[in-house]
């Protein structure tokens, strides 16, 4: 039994109809977010926190830290990772056990514009190249899944991030790669550069319409994930599900998922967050 | 490995004054903040602030079972899943749940299920998920207080609330509700549940060291401390009953509305004359 698919079969003609006429199931435009509502700090033992409600799409997402090597190839950078469980209590057709495929790909859309647009100044969390360095784990917990988990985790993720309190070290001995905290904390506005805002849109026959609530996600060909900079270049591109898209298509999107990407990140101000301004 | 943030905490957890650490005294609980009806897709929910814990539960069922030969055919079966998010703990947990989560849960279990009529839905799975989000101590009273009232919210039939608080024992001192510090450093820990349809204890632990007349005012202190808690619980059903009452009211479906029908009925007609929908 799946829930997607009685829905497929009774909704999907229904939501369509209303879509070739601008209409949201939901009463948005076509090219409408959902309000989006942010909240900082909710974890006491997590250096930083984000609570991300997007309709009602809830996503709360940690960041914590450990020192350890750094890989091979970057002997002098930090390591970052993301993480995104998708609880079987959010929704119930999520199941339990290791993420699945689903969990994976998101998880590494939230990373990808992390990590193209270089946001997070690795060389910054390095202590002794080659043995010691930063890693940062940025772990994404659906709590509610409403729909669109790719931009409200990617917010979430970002907003714990720059709300974040990572103490800085100081090396006592070099050699026996000892240290010790200095009592302060990374500034985040030095830590962090750019913060990419990623755009979801959902396509439905030829309809392709931003932000899709769990109805749509449920009944929709495919999607594609735009990301954009602060300098806004493109730094993540995903298309997911089975539909196609023209190169023209293709194009235009890019063009209306700046503009949406730029209106979200002058709405949001992910700044404001900023916990502590030292250092 | 991370680095070592200076403990701050004074060696005594009871201070000169007799008051703990965070300014409680020996008998008083945290602060406690609940509410019912916080998840949308799951058939209950309630969300729980104690202290410095903030957990979700979420009631899903009665639903089919999976596998198949979990199912009972005489009665309704009880999964409860007790999980910590990697975030929540100090030192960043492992994502998999451990033996500690999976005794936890079992033990929130036994706890609940005696006062639910799950004889009602054989061959059928009622399953709560509990995800600590911050975790401060206790987690597993706060647990089981919250998650009670998530199976409230979702229907099921039970005969009546249960409740869950521990005691402890810090610097040779009896308390109640132990916070994360004093869960680290004391010399016990009993966490204790109650089904208040007949008073009977349900959940049981108790690790540490304890005389029996310490053990015995314990469990007043626990009494004394459930009953503030139950109150609470109750308090938290009635206000969302009465959201539910006002929701119902002002009720107007979400979905828009097919603005009239004759319009959709034209749409699907020039449909058909471009050769039918091609959705089909």
């Amino acid at each position: 039994m799946s829930l997607s698919k009685i829905l497929v079969s009774t909704e999907r003609k229904y939501i369509l109809n209303n879509l070739k006429r601008d209409k949201r199931i939901d009463g948005r435009d076509l090219y409408q977010y959902r309000d989006i509502k942010i909240d900082n700090n909710i974890v006491k033992a997590a250096e930083g926190s984000a609570e991300v409600h997007l309709g009602k799409t809830c996503v709360i997402t940690g960041v914590k830290y450990e020192l350890g090597p750094p890989f091979p190839d970057m002997p002098d950078k930090g390591v970052y990772t993301v993480m995104a469980e998708l609880i079987p209590m959010s929704w119930g057709a999520f199941e339990g056990g290791p993420p699945d495929e689903r969990a994976i790909e998101l998880a590494r859309l939230i990373d990808r514009p992390i990590r193209s647009a270089k946001t997070i100044q690795n060389d910054m969390l390095c202590l002794i190249p080659n043995k010691l360095v930063y890693i940062i784990f940025i772990d994404v917990y659906s709590i509610n899944y409403s729909g669109n988990l790719i931009d409200s985790g990617a917010i979430s993720a970002l907003t714990a991030l720059v709300s974040s309190k990572i103490p800085t070290a100081k090396i006592v001995d070099k050699e026996k790669a000892e240290f010790e905290w200095d009592g302060g904390y990374f500034n985040t506005k030095k830590l962090l550069k750019n913060l990419p805002i990623s755009v979801t849109f959902g396509k439905i026959d030829d309809v392709v319409f931003v932000d899709p609530n769990l109805t749509e996600e449920l009944v929709m060909d495919g999607r594609i994930t735009y990301a954009f900079d602060d300098d806004g270049n493109l730094v993540s591109l995903q298309k997911g599900g089975l539909a196609t898209f023209s190169i023209d298509e293709i194009k235009s999107l890019a063009r209306k998922a700046k503009e949406l990407g730029d209106k979200l990140r002058k709405d949001l101000d992910l700044w404001q967050y900023q916990n502590l301004k030292n250092k | 490995m991370s680095l070592l943030i200076k403990d701050e905490s004074p060696e005594k957890l009871i201070g000169e004054d007799g008051k703990r650490l965070d300014g409680r005294d020996l008998n008083e609980l945290r602060s406690i903040k609940m509410e019912v009806g916080v998840i949308p897709n799951a058939d209950g929910s309630a969300y729980i602030e104690w202290g410095g814990n903030k957990i979700y539960a979420a009631v899903y069922g009665p639903r089919e079972v999976h596998p198949r030969h979990d199912a009972r055919p005489d009665r309704g079966i009880l999964r409860t899943f007790y999980r910590m998010t990697t975030y929540s703990v100090s030192e960043r947990k492992r994502p998999a749940p451990g033996r500690r989560e999976k005794e936890i849960s079992l033990v929130i279990k036994n706890a609940i299920e005696p006062v639910l009529f799950l004889e009602l839905y054989p061959d059928s799975a009622v399953e709560v998920y509990i995800e600590v989000i911050s975790a401060d101590g206790g987690t597993r009273c706060a647990c089981t207080t919250v998650a009670i009232l998530a199976l409230v919210d979702a229907g099921i039939p039970m005969r009546g609330l249960i409740t869950a608080v521990a005691a402890g024992k810090v610097d040779g001192k009896l308390i109640i509700d132990c916070s994360g510090d004093e869960d680290k450093s004391g010399e016990a820990d009993l966490p204790c549940a109650i089904t208040w349809y007949n008073n009977q204890i349900s959940l049981l632990q108790f690790d540490g060291i304890m005389d029996l007349e310490e053990f015995d005012r314990s469990l007043d202190l626990i009494m004394e401390a459930l009953e503030k808690i139950h109150k609470l619980q109750e308090e938290a059903l009635k206000k969302r009953y009465i959201d539910v009452r006002n929701n119902l009211k002002n009720y107007k479906p979400e979905v828009v509305p097919t603005s009239n029908i004759e319009e959709k009925i034209d749409l699907n007609n020039q449909k058909n004359q471009n050769g039918g929908d091609q959705t089909e």
